[in-house]
């Protein structure tokens, strides 16, 4: 089910809405959300309920298992087994079929085909976030940064919950455990004027700006053969506002919907086009992502702490298993690979890095995001290579249809992306006044108009 | 990676006390509720306003006027056509009435004029703007030279009413080659088509345009609203039955009835007499449809909902039907020596790729996607090229 639907807009909902404020205790609720979850998800293929019912499963028995056997080897194995579980799922589920296509490809090239049988497994939507989520709660229940919690539905409606079930942002236990907690006592008002602001700005970003620019990018990269060097441009220049726009109005619908239901998500982007080096944008972009590499990946791997070339190894797997993590894909391993270059390139030339001017370093900064986002785009390595060939030699002609419109919606989301205040800026201090009220109306009418025009694409970090 | 990210959680902190009670009054209650109605009042309008500019942006349709489907073809005195310059959602007609750029009355010389006659399916029903098959055949074509491709189809038009659409409309506009993609399943209606013998009268009373307000936003909605398929499955059936009230058991076609096979080939066969007689070489196409033959169990759930418009037909009749007024087609084109694209067939191989390699052709039991409008374009483009002798197509194939 998609956020901007008109079957989740006025029938999912309205209906968890009001039977979850009807409820007034916390267990009731949370088996209510834990409800809402799975029809939600299985909106999309209820098979894969099942899957998602096991992996959380699975996790809560390792908590649970925690509290009760406390010694050092029994919450070693409560650690390792169920995180293989959880991986074996993932790499079953998201790398079978690539890894047995590559060793083909591989072994073909080597001279030496296997021919191993591919099989095509459906990769359920949103695995890697949920997957994600349960490691997450084990692991800080490993290190004792959370204490596990004996509560099966509190559990199941963290991992469950549907506004940041299938993209995201990647919430972690302890940071909602707090409203988890209290959810009981929990007043159906106290956030839902911000919740719904929050929502109809994220819709807005999605529909009114994302899917704009989706109908160009599409078309461009369906016949790359025919773009010129200035199509090509404009053709990543509108994947890196797209995705953009797509994915943080994605998580800004999950901010508000998680206030309409007395929970704060955090913040997961911070206006990451404003950056002024590869470091800044990855603190900026996907917080939530880059923050749970930081914590239970980089700083596991020795982080910064054993001299310079430790550093950049680390960086680079940090980075490398990040670009996995979206996709099975050697696009995507590539992409990784290549903010991990960038990273330690960053790093090892800090000093005559910080001698630019902030302009010089805000521009070379966004262009090498914006070749990154090629690379994350093409289908294949060989169409990144066309495109990026397309955009560093030059060709004539522009090969996009309607470029002017093109260049019109470009000026407008680069503005609101880079000078514009980002959702949780626009909602400092925000109150419900008559104004805003007026606004919010007519944002999400118009809103309303284009999912109504059936031109919606899924969000892209679905795919993931 | 370096250090903690800057979130901003202040739009949490700032959020003032709750504004309302748990509570409450009644007076309270209609100050709410009026507040909403207003707020309600002023989504609609923008949704209404976004609706128009979205469309005056994307397809040129006039921010006032009041379209609706229907506005996109009328009733004169040649029978049906489509109404020129009409706009509605994605659908825009050119002066004369087709769907598609601007042409003139006679075709610029040395341009080979391209004429494609269908229904719904050549028309373009669920293709995005610019994909459906005629204008594909278009791009696919000017690659290899000069021509113009005119897409005349009309929504829900048979056989019987290409003859007159051609022969008092069509005709005038000089097409060196005319592709028919006929819809062999109006044959199945409950009552038969029919050849209009006379010119017809048109109500001369009713406006050419729809002008009253009707809300473009509200006619979005039922393109938007995707019912889960069990509901779908139900309101169907329930259409259909209601369809089926007051008649008798033998009423429905169990198998195909073969007096509406010869009707349509008796139809297709003057209809291309026609358009040889006014120096146009005529080019038939097999009619696609979503079903193997004999229809798989998903094929029939699609044969029985396609009964809402055919509730006359049982589903293994609507398939058999298909399959029956193909081969006729085949037949036609054989005994008269008439050029023949076998689309159902490359249809049919693109559905038997391995299921990593294929693409979905078909939108719904007839109609196409973008990727099937192609196939269909690419298909007719490789005979037209071969009978136009502007270059020979790759493979010279023979359709």
């Amino acid at each position: 089910m998609l956020f901007n639907s008109f079957v989740f807009l006025f029938l999912f909902l309205p209906i968890v809405y009001l039977v979850f404020w009807t409820f007034r205790s916390a267990q009731f609720r949370y088996f209510w959300l834990t409800v809402s979850g799975y029809v939600f998800y299985g909106y999309w293929d209820a098979r894969f309920c099942l899957l998602m019912a096991f992996s959380t499963l699975v996790s809560y028995l390792a908590g649970l298992g925690m509290l009760t056997f406390p010694g050092a080897r029994s919450r070693k194995a409560l650690l390792v087994i169920p995180i293989a579980v959880d991986l074996l799922l993932l790499g079953y589920f998201k790398y079978a079929t690539f890894a047995m296509q590559s060793v083909n490809d591989v072994s073909s090239w080597l001279g030496a085909p296997l021919q191993l049988s591919v099989f095509h497994v459906v990769l359920p939507v949103g695995i890697s976030f949920y997957t994600f989520h349960t490691i997450t709660y084990i692991v800080d229940s490993y290190r004792g940064v959370i204490q596990p919690t004996r509560n099966l539905f509190e559990f199941s409606a963290y991992v469950a919950l549907f506004p940041q079930l299938v993209a995201g942002p990647i919430v972690r236990f302890r940071e909602i455990e707090a409203d988890l907690e209290a959810l009981g006592k929990a007043a159906p008002w106290r956030w839902a004027p911000l919740g719904m602001s929050f929502f109809v700005f994220g819709l807005a970003e999605k529909v009114l700006i994302a899917d704009s620019l989706a109908g160009f990018v599409n078309d461009a990269y369906a016949n790359v053969q025919a773009l010129g060097s200035l199509g090509a441009w404009l053709a990543a220049l509108a994947y890196t506002f797209q995705l953009y726009f797509d994915f943080s109005g994605y998580s800004t619908m999950a901010v508000g919907l998680g206030c309409l239901f007395g929970l704060r998500i955090p913040q997961n982007f911070n206006s990451p086009y404003r950056a002024t080096d590869p470091a800044d944008f990855w603190r900026r972009w996907h917080i939530s992502l880059s923050t749970c590499l930081r914590d239970y990946l980089y700083i596991p791997l020795g982080g910064n702490r054993y001299g310079t070339m430790a550093t950049y190894r680390n960086l680079l797997i940090t980075m490398l298993l990040g670009g996995v993590w979206h996709g099975a894909n050697w696009t995507f391993v590539l992409w990784g690979l290549y903010h991990g270059i960038l990273l330690c390139l960053h790093r090892a030339n800090a000093s005559a890095w910080k001698s630019l001017a902030p302009a010089v370093q805000w521009v070379i900064t966004f262009v090498a995001v914006v070749f990154g986002w090629v690379l994350f785009r093409a289908a294949s390595i060989q169409e990144a290579y066309a495109v990026l060939t397309r955009m560093l030699t030059w060709r004539p002609g522009i090969g996009i249809e309607h470029a002017e419109w093109l260049v019109v919606a470009l000026v407008i989301a680069s503005w609101l992306a880079i000078e514009g205040k980002n959702a949780f800026e626009w909602h400092a201090n925000f109150r419900m006044t008559a104004a805003n009220a007026l606004f919010l109306c007519i944002l999400f009418g118009a809103c309303l108009a284009m999912i109504a025009a059936d031109r919606n694409s899924p969000f892209l970090y679905f795919q993931f | 990676m370096n250090g903690q990210p800057e979130q901003n959680n202040s739009g949490y902190d700032a959020v003032p006390s709750p504004p309302l009670g748990d509570r409450f009054k009644p007076r309270e209650m209609l100050h709410w509720a009026l507040i909403l109605l207003c707020l309600g009042a002023i989504t609609f309008l923008s949704a209404e306003i976004a609706s128009r500019v979205d469309d005056w942006l994307r397809y040129e349709a006039p921010l006032l006027s009041n379209p609706s489907e229907d506005s996109l073809s009328f009733d004169d005195y040649f029978g049906r056509r489509g109404q020129p310059n009409a706009r509605y959602k994605k659908w825009s007609m050119n002066a004369y009435g087709f769907r598609g750029p601007e042409i003139s009355l006679h075709p610029r010389s040395n341009t080979t004029r391209v004429m494609v006659i269908g229904a719904s399916e050549t028309f373009g029903l669920y293709e995005s703007p610019g994909k459906e098959f005629p204008r594909q055949l278009d791009r696919a074509l000017n690659l290899h030279g000069d021509y113009e491709v005119v897409n005349t189809a009309i929504v829900g038009m048979s056989t019987a009413s290409m003859i007159p659409y051609f022969k008092h409309w069509l005709a005038r506009f000089d097409p060196d080659l005319v592709v028919v993609y006929p819809s062999p399943q109006f044959y199945l209606a409950s009552a038969a088509p029919k050849v209009a013998e006379h010119a017809v009268q048109p109500n001369k009373t009713a406006p050419l345009q729809r002008t009253s307000f009707q809300s473009r936003f509200l006619a979005r909605l039922p393109d938007a609203i995707d019912y889960p398929a069990f509901i779908q499955k139900r309101r169907n059936a329930a259409r259909v039955k209601e369809q089926l009230s007051g008649q008798s058991a033998d009423w429905v076609w169990k198998e195909a009835p073969l007096e509406r096979v010869a009707l349509f080939t008796e139809h297709m066969t003057a209809l291309l007499q026609l358009i040889a007689e006014h120096g146009a070489q005529p080019i038939l196409c097999t009619h696609g449809m979503w079903t193997a033959h004999p229809p798989t169990a998903e094929d029939l759930q699609r044969l029985e909902d396609a009964r809402v418009f055919l509730p006359r037909a049982s589903g293994p009749a609507i398939a058999q039907f298909e399959l029956l007024a193909n081969q006729a087609l085949i037949r036609l084109a054989a005994q008269n020596g008439w050029p023949l694209v076998d689309v159902d067939a490359r249809l049919r191989d693109s559905l038997s790729e391995p299921s990593e390699m294929r693409t979905q052709p078909f939108a719904d039991l007839v109609h196409f996607t973008d990727d099937g409008a192609e196939i269909a374009a690419q298909s007719i483009a490789r005979l037209v090229l071969t009978l136009s002798h502007k270059q020979q197509p790759p493979g010279g194939t023979n359709e």
